[in-house]
């Protein structure tokens, strides 16, 4: 017996209704009412972005005949227009809500209560990397470890936050030096928060060179993330980040290795600092990765803070050079890809949920308002509060412009309060700053007062000159590019950094 | 106004002087801009370009057809700005109100 009906519906609902003429979904002539965007010019064609960060890349001059009402309401290019909310064909009510439904998913991350609390457990380290940033100390020095006085008073403001989840980042120096405050704080943090039902998560940042039974038992116990440095192969690697016995990249690479055997596959990133030699050697870095079996790669560049401004002629290099260091890292990423084996680039990543998904992220380093005190708080091992971890570094260098306070003296109400804070506010919003209020890549870029600070001498900074905005709209502008050009297999690449399936590890996928 | 320079004319009437602001900001990097209006009577301004240094040194041929079309631009988005403002403010207003982010009685 068949399951579908042979008999027509015949009820007057169905009989009597009938589709509107053609004519009635098009407005006369051309009466769209615009809504809210942005664009950019290229050397061919104009990137429109809409005022919850969808974008479209049409001819040049598209801007200007949007808005001098030349566009042919019967085009294709109309159709997108309206489907996409750049312009309104008379269902205004509806496209606002749309767009505010689609603004506030976009927005909610940055806009949660600080979530991020790094604690630098000391400024003691075995290592002397020659970009560090944290202007380490020897490792006789413990006059620069976080007693465990602090300690609980950095949990203290930490708790104040309101945020649901809370990441807890230990890092110094290098904290594994500090095994007792590692344990101390997770014990503590975990037995505090659960009063209040929050969520956790806990990340250790360490070179892996003192890594002990006892250290990885507490982690796998607590399900701790591991973060280290691995700069590529160890030609670069010992180059770049010396120690007694020339081994870091020996000891890094064994680190590794014991965290995916006793802790599991996704329990260790790695990321690498770009140097002047590692421009050399984009696709030696990006080997190096795959051979430890890590799955993502951070293509960071050099930070212009500690050590990196000192030992700039020999580790520096201009904005330009790193981004072509980067596109070809990024190249032989996606021919890894190509080849099976899944690898993200996390900077890409981040940029690419901006590009392609109707969210934010959460990556302090590129927020607007800016992470600085928002989204992240440095707890030093003095405890004194840092809006960021650069601000930290800037301190380590002399400068404590960014310091708001100290645990000992300050709630996190009184912190959020100073008016150091209430200054860096003023910078906050790349909505209101000058070059990037007018510009296509606002949503999908952020404001860094620190970075403008360093580098530029006031926390407003000047757009033209300014790295953080070169280097931004460079990356951005290469993976529109990417997407829109590199065909199939790449998309289908890049869509699964931002979309992952089972881990590349599953035996059960397969290539075809 | 010094004789050197790159002049490019602009009808105050068609271009508004933040358009011509907005513009030169981008240039400043390699370039001293000076905005000369001819009169208080005339309705153009003259925006003078001098090369800073070498990179645009080299190119004086272009610049006057770069600056204009940075000008026609900035003036476009104070265009779209106008006539979108009062319903961005109406999007922004709406999303954050319905987001969880402000303390009761503040909505």
């Amino acid at each position: 017996m068949s399951a579908v009906p042979t008999r027509p519906l015949t009820l007057p609902f169905f009989r009597d209704r009938h589709f509107r003429d053609r004519g009635e979904f098009h407005p006369a002539g051309s009466g769209y009412s615009l809504l809210p965007f942005r664009f950019l010019r290229s050397d061919d064609r104009e990137c429109l972005v809409n005022e919850c960060g969808e974008y479209l890349l049409v001819p040049l001059g598209t801007a200007a005949r949007i808005v001098h009402r030349q566009i042919d309401c019967e085009s294709g290019l109309y159709a997108d227009l309206c489907a996409k909310q750049f312009i309104s064909d008379g269902r205004y009510k509806t496209d606002i809500d749309l767009l505010a439904t689609k603004v506030r998913s976009k927005r909610r991350a940055a806009l949660r209560p600080t979530q991020l609390h790094i604690f630098v457990l000391t400024l003691r380290c075995d290592h002397s990397c020659h970009y560090c940033q944290v202007s380490r100390q020897s490792t006789a020095s413990h006059e620069f470890d976080m007693d465990e006085q602090t300690a609980n008073r950095a949990i203290d403001v930490m708790l104040e936050s309101p945020a649901q989840h809370l990441t807890v980042e230990l890092q110094g120096g290098e904290p594994t030096l500090v095994p007792q405050r590692i344990e101390q704080i997770i014990t503590a943090v975990k037995e505090r928060a659960s009063v209040s039902g929050r969520s956790l998560s806990f990340v250790v940042t360490t070179n892996l060179a003192n890594l002990t039974p006892d250290l990885l038992t507490l982690f796998r116990n607590e399900s701790v993330h591991v973060s280290t440095s691995l700069d590529g192969p160890a030609f670069i690697h010992n180059a770049n980040r010396p120690r007694p016995g020339a081994n870091s990249h020996d000891l890094a690479c064994e680190g590794i290795n014991r965290c995916i055997a006793e802790l599991g596959p996704g329990s260790v990133s790695a990321l690498m600092t770009t140097t002047q030699l590692s421009l050399r050697h984009p696709v030696e870095i990006v080997n190096e990765y795959v051979r430890r079996s890590l799955h993502t790669i951070f293509l960071r560049p050099l930070s212009p803070y500690g050590f990196a401004t000192k030992t700039a002629a020999r580790t520096g290099y201009f904005g330009t050079q790193y981004l072509a260091f980067f596109k070809a890292a990024l190249d032989r990423i996606i021919d890894v890809n190509l080849s099976g084996y899944s690898l993200t680039e996390i900077y890409s990543r981040i940029l690419l949920t901006k590009l392609l998904t109707p969210v934010g992220t959460g990556y302090v380093d590129l927020q607007s308002p800016a992470g600085a005190g928002f989204g992240v708080l440095v707890y030093n091992y003095d405890g004194d509060v840092y809006l960021s971890d650069e601000g930290r570094m800037l301190a380590e260098m002399g400068d404590k412009t960014m310091r708001i306070g100290n645990v000992r003296d300050h709630s996190r109400r009184d912190l959020l309060r100073s008016s150091r804070f209430s200054e860096m506010v003023e910078a906050w919003c790349n909505e209101s700053l000058p070059g990037c209020s007018d510009c296509a890549f606002q949503l999908y870029c952020g404001a860094d007062p620190v970075f403008n600070y360093a580098t530029q001498g006031d926390i407003v900074g000047h757009r033209p000159t300014n790295e953080f905005c070169k280097r931004n709209m460079a990356i951005i502008s290469h993976l529109l590019n990417l997407i829109e050009t590199g065909g199939d297999d790449v998309r289908r690449i890049l869509w699964s950094w931002v979309v992952p399936k089972a881990p590349a590890h599953d035996p059960e996928l397969v290539q075809t | 106004m010094e004789s050197n320079g790159t002049v490019v004319s602009f009808d105050r009437s068609q271009f508004s002087q933040d358009a011509l602001q907005r513009a030169a900001y981008w240039f400043t990097t390699d370039w001293d801009i000076e905005f000369v209006p001819l009169s208080d009577e005339s309705p153009i301004t003259n925006v003078v370009l001098r090369a800073r240094n070498d990179r645009s040194s080299r190119m004086t041929g272009e610049i006057a057809v770069e600056f204009r079309q940075a000008v026609l631009d900035a003036q476009i988005r104070l265009q779209i700005g106008r006539e979108t403002s009062g319903v961005r403010e109406l999007i922004l207003a709406k999303a954050f109100a319905e987001a969880g982010v402000l303390e009761p009685g503040e909505q």
